[in-house]
């Protein structure tokens, strides 16, 4: 036999069958449980007799609601007065189980209706596409369920309030439960003279109010007292009462599934619309049956609120709006006033009102938007061009010039600007001032150079087209060399360029000259003619409305100096600084804190690259570094006449013996053990007859000599032919000029290697470039140069320099004035004086002794022989120094952080442009040039450019028709420098070059741009990577298998490698006679080889690492879009453009 | 009676509003009538001139309220939602990474958004790590700084780990969150917070617990047929989502592991 339903009670403490409820709920509803077998639940209200209808008994067994909420969203509506509905089950067998009844009393009040409070505490909490609607039981603690109400408009207006939740949200769902806390009373007690003896006590006492009966002793507590006269006993007594705080979450496009009621209604409403939410508790006394719904609380409104980036302004109400509103009210009282357009009232009154009310509005909006700077930047510069939009083209300005009745476009741009200005002062940031433009200026002659040609510094450059232009300046120096003019020459201009960065010499955007109008050497490159190619850039006015907002942005998130945002933003306020990149320990292009033994970053690094110049030239004074070499073995070469050569591997051709050191009295000289006693050879007149072999005078006596004899000897050698820039990184060198040498040739007597690993410490404050000295024809001589009589006054123990570097100290001899006396050295018992070493760039010092002969404040005559002194003149970029200097003072301790260069990589193109008819093509030339500058000047580091980004700058340019497509050439110009460019690890296997173990493998996978056999040349660095270490590089292709873990680059003519590449191989794989160079040029142009240890377990192959590779671009064609590493930018570079006339 | 505010945002509307509307009208309104001369004798908005004072009252009276409501957004702690990206959020997350989302609701956000700004003023100390990651994940999180516990006997920290600082996010109920949401908002955080030549590891610890295998809820009917039963054992093993399960790739899936030169003669 079917089980009668079971009916939940209201306070969910169970179920009945028999259930009595007395309600002011119209709208009415209960559930309840059958049995799992029940296939239909049938009703009967007030005895009308039972029926099936699926509206009125939603079943899902073993549960059942009446009414069904998909049906009857709001409940039954019942009868004021006493309502019976009875359910019965029908089970599978269709047996009918026996009724259960609610009896439910509809009342309109309750007596004591303040005991059913409405919810308190309401808020509205906004979610993208839902809102949450929250509340607490502060006043409603006792109810045992809420209901949630919306509506379309304000107070129940539009749809009135309809109930938007299914079921009855139990009051046992709170999401937290907060503690309240409600002071009751507050007091204190001053003791000014207390008794120590006596103890402090304090009794909590409940107590009537009117009569002072105490019913109830809640506490005593006693305390000894202070020693100290003077203090105050002060207490509060707090109600503590437990909060239960409720949320429900609203989405309007939910329906029933979900347990939300009325979406048809609510979902029409348009998503940013708000709708209106109130909120009611319900009370069920089960003594009673009474079953109550509160009032509804206050009314909450809002619409979800996607948290996005859109900037919002204030509603303004327009003057149609405000007029509408007026005539409204008015009409409320005065229906029949005549108010339309052109009576009194509407063109006396109404209008003006609602003119002015509008302007207000604006006004207020605009203050609104001067608290932030994504508000004013909307209406300021909303294409983030850097440029404000002119007043007249915008309708917001336009609007706000007429709110504020100003006369002219300028005040209206300048409360703009003055908006920033004041808000950025808030972060403590002023809008900064003028910067002068900068270009790449050309120097250039048609005719080759018979004598060197120098653009000094400080030489100036003007325009002969444009005068508004202002003059430009020279801030480093570079000299055109006519013995090696070919270096310089252009064959596309036909002409000897070079190239050197100038300033202009007045700040501001009026030096942002076009292309080709600085054509007039003013001074400073005599016998040179004078262009840009590009067009000069980066002047400024005053900083942009858009990178004072920028800046001030970065502000908070960089408060700490130590962050990236920090870093960047010291960067950033550099002078000369146009854009700074910040590598973190940890990043992909931080390889100064990886450790090669763990294989993982150690940290502790930061590098900051970059984009900005300022070329400095820096002129030092150096002599060549020696060493001094004791006791090294002499192999006899010729006993008859005494050639001696020495075992010394520190001696090479670039590192030669310098001089034989020969003092008996300080045992220095050549001695020979193999006589007894030991004898040393008189060294008068020695001869070095070659970087390691001397030829000793036979004119005079000398020990016998055989040739199997132990021989000894001490001399001085060169150690280095390098000099190590005290400035770095250097960019160029200008000259090296020799006291007695003179100027050393550019092309063969010097050198500048940047060969560092730009990734490590290349191209930064702390890179090694250094410049070696090679000898041309005897030039250097690399001759001691003998000083004589040079005066120094030696004070007490101050340390007094030499006036010469590379001082011979053994040659060192300190005189009296009078250069009668002369003065104990250091080697002596009793030394007058002491030698403090220099080195290649400082003096050699003296310093009086304690107990020395030599007066203080005597003057010395000084006898010495030093090397010769070079001067050299290099050029580095000032923005490093500068930025490293703040660095070195703002950053965190232990921060190893370094500026870096980032890497300017120019491009070359070549395009062929349809003028427009009457088109200028000189005047189109210079625009197209000045639009690429522009492009490129404004991408920062790392970004690429791509063919449609130049494609689309040219066609910026006045006078141009169309663009043919695609470029003749658009690549990186030779000499860029490719960074870490990554390979694919898939590759094949090279018998014919492997050897032993060392099995050699070339990547399939070619380098993206053409460049040279081996990456490079020796003076830049170049390198193939292996799991971000570099590995050794062979000398040859041949010579990669001699060892494991080496690398080799093909350049763009390939390689023929035997059973590989050669004709042979080629042709036995059925490839063309005629075709087999391009095959060959297929398989091994521009790839990397490398030999990994095939003896290792497992065998060692390319695919168990990664690959990448740095290496300088050479004779690339083609046309491709460029994208760089995190760490390059892109100029303009070559740009060729072919003009064809309409 | 003072009307209590519960809707701070930009919609000029609701009871509320209209309360407050009416209430500011109404004193405008009064203002407006006591500036005219004796001659208008009404105090009713009756007559046609008092309809059109309370009409400019109600005009008004909308632009005094704006006026308050726009005072609002000069606190970062009462700024409206609506303007929370202009005026707080750009400026606190101002890189191409954005701001953290974090599914939350808008005043959560704003109050988030507040913590941010005084992590940023404390500095990139490791409590500041410790807060921006608590705002995030919410739970237990612990940062260690690599050298301290280089300090520690068998720690396996060496010199080479001075740099480096752990955050250790303890989840108590895995499915409380999402993980993988929640790694991405801690590392914008930590990018700008933390000092640049730091590293640092975040890890989660992830506690489940382990209910034992649960008895089926119906017994079997027949005794001696073939039965089989699904139970629930309450755990899903999130470590495998996490870097550090050996043999486990990033999808979950076991990884396959080479075998070579297996011997299979005894198989025949």
């Amino acid at each position: 036999m079917a089980t009668s339903p079971r009916i939940n009670l209201f306070d969910g403490t169970g179920t009945t069958t028999n259930m009595v409820v007395t309600t002011n709920l119209f709208g009415f509803r209960f559930t309840g449980t059958v049995d799992a077998n029940t296939v239909d639940v049938q009703v009967s209200l007030n005895g009308s007799g039972f029926v099936s209808d699926p509206t009125l008994a939603g079943l899902s067994p073993p549960a059942f609601s009446v009414p069904n909420p998909a049906s009857f969203p709001d409940g039954l509506v019942l009868e004021k007065g006493q309502n019976v509905i009875q359910v019965r089950s029908v089970d599978l067998s269709g047996a009918v189980s026996p009724p259960s009844t609610v009896t439910v009393n509809v009342v309109s009040s309750f007596p004591n209706g303040t005991l059913y409070a409405p919810p308190t505490g309401l808020q509205l909490k906004r979610r993208g596409s839902s809102v949450d609607v929250t509340w607490t039981d502060h006043n409603s603690g006792a109810a045992v369920g809420y209901n949630v109400y919306g509506s379309t408009g304000a107070g129940g207006t539009g749809s009135g309030y309809l109930r938007i939740n299914q079921d009855t949200i139990p009051s046992s769902s709170a999401k937290e439960t907060v503690l309240g806390e409600d002071t009751m009373l507050e007091f204190s007690y001053d003791f000014v003279e207390p008794d120590t003896s006596l103890e402090f006590q304090v009794q909590m006492q409940m107590a009537d109010a009117i009569t002072g009966d105490v019913s109830d002793l809640k506490a005593t507590t006693s305390w000894p007292l202070f020693s100290s006269p003077n203090f105050r006993f002060s207490g509060q007594i707090v109600r503590l009462s437990e909060e239960r705080q409720f949320a429900f979450n609203h989405n309007r496009n939910s329906g029933i599934n979900a347990g939300i009621l009325n979406n048809d209604t609510f979902s029409s409403v348009y998503q940013s619309d708000p709708l209106f939410y109130v909120v009611t508790a319900v009370y069920h006394d089960s003594t009673t049956g009474s079953l109550v719904e509160s009032p509804f609380s206050v009314e909450v409104s809002g619409a979800p609120l996607p948290l996005d980036t859109q900037v919002r302004g204030l509603r303004i109400r327009d003057q149609r709006q405000v007029t509408t509103d007026y005539i409204n009210e008015v009409s409320k009282a005065v229906p029949e006033l005549s108010l339309i357009p052109g009576s009194t009232v509407r063109e006396v009154h109404i209008e003006p009102f609602s003119n002015e009310i509008q302007k207000t509005y604006f006004i207020l909006d605009f203050v609104h938007r001067a608290k932030s700077f994504p508000a004013l930047l909307a209406i300021d510069d909303p294409g983030m061009s850097g440029t404000s939009v002119l007043v007249s083209n915008s309708a917001y300005k336009s609007s706000l010039k007429t709110a504020l009745n100003v006369a002219d476009d300028v005040a209206v741009q300048s409360l703009i600007d003055g908006a920033f200005d004041s808000l950025a002062q808030n972060y403590g940031i002023v809008r900064q001032g003028l910067r002068p433009a900068t270009v790449l200026q050309t120097f250039y002659t048609k005719t080759a150079p018979t004598r060197n040609l120098v653009v000094s510094q400080n030489a100036v450059v003007s325009s002969s087209k444009n005068t508004a232009a202002p003059r430009f300046r020279a801030l480093g120096q570079v000299t055109m060399i006519a013995q090696n003019a070919q270096q310089y020459y252009n064959p596309e201009k036909r002409r000897y360029e070079i190239q050197l960065q100038l300033v202009a010499e007045t700040a501001g955007s009026l030096g942002n000259v076009a292309a080709g109008d600085l054509d007039t050497v003013v001074s400073g490159a005599t016998g040179l003619s004078t262009v840009n190619e590009v067009s000069a850039d980066f002047g400024r006015d005053n900083e942009s409305n858009l990178d004072l907002a920028e800046n001030c942005l970065n502000a908070l998130s960089s408060l700490d100096t130590g962050t990236a945002g920090g870093y960047e933003r010291m960067a950033n306020s550099t002078p000369g600084v146009f854009q700074a990149l910040v590598v973190r320990s940890g990043d992909e292009f931080m390889m100064r804190d990886w450790d090669p033994v763990r294989k993982r970053h150690t940290g502790g690094k930061v590098d900051i690259w970059v984009k900005g110049l300022s070329e400095r030239t820096v002129t030092e004074t150096f002599a060549f570094q020696f060493n001094v070499a004791n006791s090294v073995r002499f192999d006899v070469i010729d006993p008859a006449n005494l050639v001696f050569r020495a075992r010394d591997s520190r001696l090479t051709p670039q590192n030669p013996i310098q001089e034989m050191l020969y003092n008996p009295a300080q045992t220095l000289g050549l001695r020979n053990h193999s006589l007894f006693p030991t004898a040393s050879y008189d060294l008068t007149g020695v001869a070095v007859v070659d970087y390691r072999t001397i030829k000793l005078s036979t004119a005079i006596p000398q020990p016998d000599t055989n040739l199997d004899d132990f021989v000894e000897g001490d001399y001085r050698y060169e150690s280095s032919n390098r000099f190590v820039a005290r400035l770095q990184p250097v960019r160029s060198v200008s000259s090296v000029v020799g006291e007695v040498s003179g100027a050393l040739d550019p092309a063969a007597g010097f050198s500048l290697y940047k060969v560092q690993d730009p990734l490590l410490d290349g191209d930064s404050t702390i890179a090694k470039d250094y410049v070696a000295i090679s000898q041309v024809g005897g030039v250097p001589a690399g001759l001691l140069l003998p000083v004589n009589d040079e005066r120094h006054v030696l004070i007490g123990e101050f340390e007094e320099p030499l006036g010469k570097v590379g001082v011979n100290i053994f040659s060192l001899v300190v005189l009296s004035a009078d250069r009668s006396v002369t003065y104990n050295g250091p080697n002596s018992a009793a030394p007058d004086y002491f030698i403090l070493a220099g080195t290649q760039t400082t003096p050699v010092k003296i310093l009086r002794s304690a107990d020395s002969a030599i007066p203080t404040g005597g003057t010395v005559s000084i006898d010495y022989d030093y090397d010769e002194n070079f001067t050299i003149t290099y050029v580095v970029n000032d923005v490093l120094q500068q930025l490293q200097n703040k660095i070195n003072s703002s950053k965190h301790a232990t921060a190893d952080a370094v500026v870096k260069q980032a890497f300017e990589n120019p491009m070359s193109i070549e395009a062929t442009v349809q003028l427009l008819p009457n088109a200028v093509q000189s005047a189109v030339d210079s625009g197209i040039r000045t639009a690429i500058t522009v492009m490129t000047d404004k991408r920062g580091v790392g970004q690429p450019v791509h063919q449609t980004d130049v494609s689309s700058s040219m066609r910026g340019a006045t006078g141009v028709d169309y663009i043919v497509q695609p470029f003749s050439k658009m690549t990186l110009q030779d000499g860029a420098v490719r960074i870490r460019d990554p390979l694919p690890s898939d590759y094949k296997f090279v018998p014919s070059l492997s050897r032993s173990v060392n099995a050699v493998y070339v990547l399939d996978q070619p380098l993206p741009f053409n460049t040279v056999d081996g990456g490079g040349g020796p003076t830049v660095h170049h390198g193939v990577y292996k799991d971000n270490l570099v590995m050794g590089q062979a000398g040859s292709l041949d010579q990669l298998g001699d060892a494991f873990d080496q690398a080799w680059i093909v350049g763009a003519q390939g390689a023929v490698i035997q059973g590989y590449s050669d004709d042979a191989t080629i042709l036995a794989s059925g490839v063309d006679a005629d075709k087999v160079e391009a095959q060959r040029l297929h398989l091994t142009a521009n790839r990397v080889f490398v030999s990994l240890d095939y003896g290792q377990v497992p065998p060692d192959v390319p695919s168990a690492h990664s690959f990448s590779a740095t290496y300088v671009v050479h004779g690339d064609r083609g046309s491709k879009d460029i994208s760089v590493s995190s760490i390059e930018y892109v100029t303009p570079g070559d740009l060729t453009v072919t003009y064809k006339a309409s | 009676m003072a009307i209590i505010r519960v809707n701070f945002n930009a919609f000029e509307a609701g009871e509320e509003y209209l309360t407050r509307l009416d209430a500011e009208a109404s004193r405008s309104f009064k203002i407006l009538l006591s500036l005219l001369s004796s001659y208008w004798q009404s105090s009713i908005d009756g007559p046609n001139y008092a309809r059109e004072l309370k009409a400019m009252a109600l005009s008004l009276a909308r632009i005094r309220l704006a006026l308050d409501d726009a005072h609002l957004d000069q606190s970062y702690a009462t700024t409206r939602t609506e303007f929370l990206y202009q005026v707080l959020t750009s400026a606190l997350f101002p890189g191409p990474d954005g701001a953290p989302d974090l599914e939350s609701t808008d005043v959560d956000f704003r109050d988030f958004l507040n913590e941010v700004v005084r992590v940023y003023f404390a500095g990139s100390v490791p409590h500041s790590v410790q807060k921006a990651v608590e705002l995030v994940t919410g739970g237990t999180v612990t940062v260690r700084e690599n050298f301290l516990e280089a300090r520690k006997p068998g720690s396996g920290f060496d010199i080479s780990d001075e740099f480096g600082l752990s955050v250790d996010v303890v989840l108590p109920f895995p499915g409380s969150i999402d993980v993988f949401l929640a790694d991405r908002n801690v590392r914008i955080l930590l990018a700008i917070i933390r000092p640049a030549h730091t590293l640092y590891r975040v890890k989660y610890v992830l506690r489940d617990s382990y209910v034992g295998r649960r008895a089926p809820s119906h017994a079997g009917k027949v005794s001696d047929s073939f039965q089989f039963t699904l139970s629930n054992y309450s755990y899903e093993d999130f470590r495998k989502f996490v870097e550090g399960v050996d043999g486990i790739d990033e999808g979950g899936f076991k990884k396959a592991v080479a075998v070579s030169g297996e011997d299979h003669t005894m198989d025949f």
